[in-house]
């Protein structure tokens, strides 16, 4: 099933797709595999599949969907050698979800770039929270301990960005829909 | 279950949870509930967690100002990294990121900041520079293309033209067809007729040890050969260790005993002896006529002989002993064939055997239901002299099958010769749509066997999403022309996808998905992809697939078939007996 484009070729090929789609990739990837750290080790492994397959991939197909699939057999892999993974959902689950993102791949995509524009419209204090929180190796405590709260109400904080954030993105795309 | 505002603010709390590391088993066991029970609820869940994994990569791409760093180091830089970087790279490429200037040219190469961007891209780079490295190794077996710059070349100087009931003593086993580069020959029994590419041929009678000198040159240590030497080919010469015989005429024989005594026996024409190391001096020269031989003993004495042509086998024997072992072959064959077709795991068995009409017979559990209808292909000969084959040369060339049912495991069988690989792809069996479960078994450029399996459907139509599972490369130059036993077993038992070739495990290779594979409609030989199909170029035309070469068997089976029973089907169908 696959091509005959020259090595050079496919590299700039693949790297530009990687570029354009990678969120999307990552955003399955994390849905089904809700953990950080695990999930950058999924995405990584996938890509090194996704790489030494790639001259069997159809160039003008869907190259998510492509990925995607891979990323879903690694993960299918990783849950069997640590199947008592906390992290990782059951094969129920996972199939349910793996089903249900593949169909909102286009969906991700377009509310990923209306979340960077709600980020930058996010008063100043709350998105020092969110990138304090999100920082790699950082995490809930260090933005409870830089911005001055309690743990708990870091929590609540956060809840409130997070949903603020997902009805200025539903609301954001209402709009470019009209 | 329906999903009410209520309900969206549960999942809210459970997904703010999971995220922020707080879910207890209990939220755990909800949250999963409503992820197998809701279709809304998955929704919602996916979105919240992309938005999530967009919050990571935010954080991670502000986390570095890109003014910070210059901009001259370059992606492809990272193949220049010393091996244990490299290795700490695949494991973490985070860690190296960090260090790295590399990880500021994101600024220039997208507008959106993007998760994780910058390990994707340096694991790209690395992945392609190792397999390019990898690519820069000499390859041991040679691209089956012929390319102009890049010509083949050939270290034979004779061709095995004949082989009966032969034992070798020695590692490489030449058949029939192979090419015999310069080197020694060691056989316990049997007799072989080797052509020399000068023109000169030579009947050996085993237990015979002989080495190939050169196209007109080869040295007998021990064993009896008839020399056959044409006009064209004056001047072939035979040592012994005795002597140098230099044939003049068409026909003589040499034997060299286990003592290392030689007799020349000359039948026809003239041939002239020479002790070793007298460089063919005149005066040492001894000449044979038709009739006549000479015995030469270790000490150098030598006698004159009555030639004896009984005791050298002639063409016209070995032909009377290759046709009774082709008889033997044969009969041994079509018995294996009948248990096989008593066999119930057997579905399709084509033997190629009745020729009367276009239509290929199957003799498996299917019945005449599964008889294949040929299409272009011409009758020929198979395995050995007498079996029935099909040739495929011509892009039309194929025959439609359509076997139906679906299945957890299959084998599939052939027996093969592959005339040239000059298509990217060369059809074994594919089957004409690509739907779940579906499979395309072919043979690539490269020489390798790969099997194609649809895995699953493409959301949202579309052609199915499949995986290519290969063997290493089979095919070089020198098994051009020779007849190959080929299988692959799909077994979702055991989940693993297996190749072989000539009875041996090539590779196996784990099954990405387990789906009930199909056959259906397909074609032994060639595709015929449907038409709405995304196969279809723009001038609507498909790419051409067809076999070029000869195929005398095909199995297919619903089961999966052990290494042990596809050794059994080489060893039974193999085109030499050996003793």
């Amino acid at each position: 099933m696959s091509n005959n484009r020259p090595e050079n070729e496919q590299h700039k090929q693949l790297l530009s797709l990687m570029l354009r789609h990678q969120h999307q990739i990552f955003a399955y990837i994390y849905s089904l595999v809700p953990n950080r750290s695990e999930a950058d080790d999924v995405l990584q492994d996938s890509c090194v599949i996704i790489c030494e397959k790639f001259n069997q991939f159809e160039p003008d197909t869907d190259f998510v969907a492509w990925a995607c699939r891979i990323a879903f057999w690694e993960i299918r892999r990783v849950r069997k050698k640590h199947a008592r993974s906390k992290v990782i959902f059951d094969q129920v689950v996972l199939e349910a979800v793996s089903d249900t993102a593949s169909m909102m791949m286009e969906e991700i995509d377009a509310r990923h770039k209306a979340l960077f524009h709600c980020l930058e419209k996010l008063p100043l204090r709350d998105r020092e929270m969110i990138l304090t929180r999100y920082e790699p190796g950082c995490g809930v405590k260090e933005a409870a301990v830089r911005s001055g709260r309690t743990l708990q109400t870091t929590y609540k904080a956060l809840v409130r960005i997070r949903k603020l954030l997902m009805d200025c993105v539903t609301n954001q795309l209402a709009i470019e829909g009209s | 279950m329906d999903f009410n505002d209520q309900d969206n603010l549960k999942l809210t709390a459970l997904c703010n949870a999971l995220v922020d590391e707080t879910i207890t088993p209990d939220q755990r066991h909800r949250l999963r509930q409503w992820l197998c029970e809701s279709e809304e609820a998955r929704h919602f869940y996916v979105h919240f967690m992309a938005q999530d994994a967009g919050l990571c990569g935010y954080a991670a791409e502000m986390q570095t100002d890109p003014a910070d760093a210059p901009l001259n180091a370059l992606p492809g830089t990272v193949g220049a990294l010393p091996d244990r970087e490299k290795s700490e790279f695949r494991r973490q490429p985070w860690r190296l990121l960090l260090k790295s200037p590399i990880a500021t040219i994101r600024a220039s190469l997208w507008l959106r900041p993007a998760p994780y961007a910058l390990a994707v891209v340096l694991l790209i780079v690395f992945v392609f520079s190792q397999t390019m490295r990898n690519n820069s190794q000499p390859t041991p077996l040679p691209d089956l293309v012929v390319q102009p710059l890049q010509e083949s070349t050939d270290d034979g100087v004779a061709v095995l033209t004949q082989a009966v009931g032969v034992q070798w003593e020695q590692e490489t086993q030449p058949k029939i067809g192979d090419t015999i580069p310069l080197s020694v020959l060691r056989m316990k029994s049997g007799l072989v007729q080797i052509e020399f590419y000068s023109g000169a041929s030579i009947l050996v009678e085993g237990p015979a040890e002989l080495e190939v000198i050169s196209a007109d040159q080869c040295f007998c240590r021990s064993g009896k050969l008839r020399v056959i030497v044409p006009r064209s080919a004056q001047g072939f010469t035979v040592l012994t260790p005795e002597i140098e015989a230099v044939d003049l005429g068409t026909e003589f024989g040499v034997e060299v005993n286990p003592p290392g005594e030689t007799q020349v026996h000359v039948f026809d024409g003239k041939v002239e002896l020479y002790p070793p190391e007298t460089e063919r001096a005149a005066k040492s020269r001894i000449e044979l006529l038709a009739g006549s031989g000479q015995h030469i003993e270790r000490s150098g004495g030598s006698y004159m002989i009555t030639a004896d042509p009984k005791r050298f086998i002639s063409v016209q024997e070995l032909r009377q002993r290759r046709d009774r072992e082709v008889a033997r072959r044969d009969a041994l064959w079509r018995q294996h064939t009948q248990a096989l077709m008593q066999d119930r795991r057997v579905v399709a068995l084509y033997d190629f055997e009745k020729e009367q009409d276009r239509v290929l017979h199957n003799h498996g559990l299917g019945g005449c239901s599964l008889d294949g209808a040929i299409v272009g292909c011409e009758w020929s000969e198979g395995r050995w002299p007498g079996k029935r084959a099909l040739e495929f040369k011509r892009p039309g060339d194929r025959v439609c099958i359509h076997v139906p049912g679906e299945y957890d495991a299959l084998t599939l069988a052939a027996w093969i010769r592959v005339d040239g690989l000059d298509r990217e792809y060369s059809s074994l069996m594919l089957t004409d749509g690509w739907d779940v479960g579906e499979i395309h078994w072919q043979i690539l450029r490269s020489g390798q066997l790969r099997l194609g399996i649809c895995h699953s459907e493409l959301v949202g139509g579309g052609r199915g999403l499949g995986f290519d599972y290969d063997s290493p490369a089979v095919w070089d130059l020198t098994l051009i022309g020779q007849w190959i036993h080929v299988a692959v077993v799909v077994d979702s038992a055991s989940g693993l996808v297996t190749h072989f070739a000539n009875g041996r495990e090539l590779s196996r290779e784990p099954l990405h998905e387990t789906v009930k594979l199909r056959v259906g409609d397909a074609q032994i030989g060639n595709w015929r992809p449907y038409l709405d199909s995304l196969y279809k170029s723009a001038k609507g035309a498909v790419p051409i697939r067809n076999f070029n070469g000869r195929m005398d068997e095909f199995m297919i089976a619903g089961h999966a078939l052990t290494n042990e029973e596809i050794q059994s089907l080489y060893q039974k169908g193999k085109p030499a007996l050996q003793k």
